[in-house]
């Protein structure tokens, strides 16, 4: 084979693979966007699929009074804190907040009536974790899903370890 | 370039920023006399939402992807009760007057309040609704009496 006709051949060849990697970015974007506007894909399973699976917080009040979750984390670049999540609860309210970033959490919750004062929560959200409040009039109990639990005083907002960033 | 072509690519750039900002919103309605809980699934959104409409009022719900939004209602008063054996059983736990602590209960109790749609016991007799909704058409619904003047009614427009 002539130098020319090996140069053509290779021309050929760098052509086709360039084309077909444009063919599959077109498909992998416009397949990728078309699954997201339509809720095929979200972000839980994008991330699943690079392995940084998010975390999630469940709050459930079943006090008599409206309760309000104040999520804020540090941000490891600035070293600043930076608000995450803020929700407000009615009486029987169930809030999950899913797809959330591992990281540390500090956690505060603010009531009108019957909690006692709460006091900060500084949780640890591994990726893949649920971590539970559940509010009632004589407190927050706090639970990470799969922890071992021999006292109240583990799963007492107040006492628990998984609220001093274990 | 020419001012036509770049007031054109200016519109066109506007129009792209403006799909990208759209969503999509469902208004819900409570025409009842008493407070009503709905359950709330929004296109895309992994775990329903769950909030009180009070008797009279409206909530608007919002998503940033179009799709099918699924409504559920009960009597508020009805999903109260239902959730009052857990708040009996998790004050039990936080108070300490058990032997023992079964952490076995304790998974069972916050993983089931996970589990929204399974707290909605058949004799809540809960009412849902279904529709569509995209960056044009918004989804409005609206909560009522039944016609047989017992129970709930519930229509997705």
């Amino acid at each position: 084979m002539t130098d020319q006709k090996r140069r053509n051949t290779c021309l050929l060849a760098a052509m086709g693979i360039l084309a077909a990697c444009l063919c599959a970015s077109l498909l992998l974007g416009g397949g990728g966007y078309y699954l997201y506007r339509t809720g095929g894909l979200n972000l839980n399973e994008v991330l699943g699929f690079v392995g940084m699976g998010p975390g999630e917080v469940q709050i459930s009040n079943l006090s008599d009074s409206t309760l309000e979750m104040v999520m804020t984390y540090i941000d490891e670049e600035t070293g600043e804190e930076r608000s995450g999540e803020s929700v407000q609860l009615a009486p029987y309210d169930i809030r999950i907040l899913p797809n959330l970033t591992p990281r540390e959490y500090q956690i505060v919750i603010n009531s009108n009536l019957g909690l006692p004062p709460g006091g900060e929560c500084r949780i640890n959200l591994r990726g893949g974790d649920t971590v539970s409040f559940v509010a009632v009039p004589e407190g927050v109990l706090v639970y990470r899903d799969g922890d071992n639990v021999s006292s109240s005083d583990e799963v007492n907002l107040l006492t628990s370890p998984v609220c001093q960033g274990e | 370039m020419e001012k036509k072509t770049r007031n054109k690519l200016l519109l066109i750039l506007a129009v792209l920023v403006l799909l990208a900002l759209s969503c999509s919103e469902v208004i819900v309605q409570n025409d009842t006399a008493s407070p009503v809980r709905v359950i709330v699934a929004m296109p895309g959104e992994s775990s329903p939402e769950t909030t009180v409409i009070l008797a009279g009022d409206a909530e608007i719900f919002l998503s940033d992807i179009s799709g099918t939004y699924t409504i559920t209602a009960v009597l508020d008063e009805a999903w109260r009760d239902n959730l009052r054996a857990t708040r009996d059983e998790i004050t039990l736990i936080l108070l300490g007057n058990l032997n023992t602590i079964d952490q076995e209960e304790i998974s069972r109790l916050t993983r089931a309040l996970g589990k929204i749609n399974d707290l909605l016991d058949k004799d809540l007799n809960p009412i849902s609704c279904s529709g569509e909704v995209n960056d044009e058409v918004s989804g409005n619904v609206t909560i009522g009496i039944h016609l047989s003047g017992v129970g709930l009614a519930i229509r997705c427009d």
